[in-house]
């Protein structure tokens, strides 16, 4: 029906053409409406269909239209909104317990071993670089073969996420330095 | 989520005070949505719930659903936002519509809960009424037959007469060709006029 070229209108045309949108002119495409009419005012018969069609759609409008108060669209909109809260709290949740109370114990990257044995030699023994090299590079080769560790509060049995701090060994001597482990706790992200 | 428009022409419930801005289109809010904008999500959804929700009403024929239904479908925006490409080819609200009908559509096909809805309200005793209970039987005998109507054709109806849609509107929102709206609708006006032969005769307005 919509393939046309609607410039004449018969009364099988206004026929089809009620069939589907009703005897109401308004309701009529737009590419139809004008010849319709027309045949309307010069087809009795058309006419006819035409009233026939409209008391139907006068039954149809008998149905009551749903009411849309304004509290009902505002309790709509704040229920999704709820809902977009709820689905953003489970995301965010596990996240932020992943990080809570982490409890971190590791040594000193092979990096900063070399470092601050470089740093306490040039005080110590600074004629003595070369060997202190040497020494650095041993050290890293064997530092770099521990292993660090990870563990959560839960694995080490504390109940509360104790105060940030972080504890580094007063140390002065080189051993010391080298081999004393760092235990940070790290604050909750 | 599909291809979309420059923004509808949806206008707010409330006009914009004088002096004040105007207010931003779909497509501006929509942009603003996919960003994570919860009060641009708040003003989209007030502004086409109304709409949506009559329509999920008429289509499920009770108001609670309905506005579960509309709910679902605001958050359907709110997770598709970020696909929305403002390229003209459709309207935000062809699409929401299209949201809601499909939902509205897998809430009918779940076994039905009887609710208070379904219990017919008490006759009002007083003659006065009576003109006015005789119309409520024939809108209620109407409101079954569309009932009765298979689940196209009376999504067509709704969509063109009720919800004064386009052919071709409601073709995009029902996923079909202009043609086969049309046919639906010839077939469902057929069978409205058979089931409602009746009433036709008795009142003598149809």
């Amino acid at each position: 029906m919509a393939d046309r070229e609607w410039s004449t209108f018969d009364v099988e045309d206004i026929e089809a053409l009620t069939a589907v949108y009703g005897g109401n002119p308004a309701r009529w495409p737009a590419d139809r409406r004008a010849a319709a009419v027309r045949a309307l005012a010069h087809d009795g018969a058309a006419h006819e269909l035409v009233v026939n069609e409209a008391r139907l759609d006068a039954l149809l409008s008998m149905v009551a239209e749903p009411e849309i108060t304004a509290a009902r669209v505002d309790s709509v909109v704040a229920g999704a909104l709820a809902r977009l809260d709820a689905m953003a709290a489970p995301a965010s949740a596990p996240a932020k317990a992943a990080h809570a109370g982490k409890l971190e114990t590791f040594l000193p990257s092979p990096f900063d071993v070399v470092r601050a044995a470089l740093s306490w030699l040039s005080v110590r023994a600074p004629q003595a670089g070369w060997l202190a090299g040497a020494t650095a590079a041993g050290i890293m080769v064997g530092v770099m073969t521990l292993p660090s560790a990870s563990l959560t509060t839960a694995d080490t049995g504390a109940q509360t996420v104790a105060a940030v701090e972080t504890a580094q060994a007063d140390v002065t001597d080189m051993p010391s330095l080298l081999f004393t482990s760092y235990t940070v706790e790290t604050r909750a992200r | 989520m599909g291809a979309a428009t420059a923004s509808s022409p949806a206008a707010p419930t409330v006009g914009p005070a004088a002096g004040s801005l105007p207010e931003p289109g779909d497509d501006a809010l929509l942009a603003r949505i996919a960003q994570g904008d919860r009060q641009a999500f708040a003003l989209l959804a007030s502004r086409h719930a109304p709409k949506a929700m009559k329509l999920a009403q008429r289509i499920l024929g009770n108001a609670a659903d309905a506005d579960e239904v509309v709910q679902e479908a605001m958050l359907r925006v709110w997770t598709g936002a970020k696909n929305w490409i403002p390229d003209g080819r459709a309207r935000f609200s062809t699409w929401l519509h299209r949201v809601v009908v499909n939902l509205c559509v897998d809430r009918r096909r779940r076994p039905a809960f009887a609710g208070l809805e379904g219990i017919p309200e008490p006759p009002d005793p007083t003659p006065s009424a009576v003109s006015v209970m005789a119309r409520q039987q024939t809108a209620k005998l109407v409101s079954q037959a569309l009932a009765e109507l298979p689940e196209r054709q009376r999504l067509a109806v709704t969509l063109c007469y009720y919800e004064e849609r386009s052919a071709a509107d409601a073709a995009q929102i029902l996923s079909l060709s202009v043609s086969a709206v049309e046919s639906l609708l010839a077939r469902a006006r057929r069978a409205l006029r058979a089931r409602l032969s009746g009433v036709v005769q008795d009142t003598g307005e149809v």
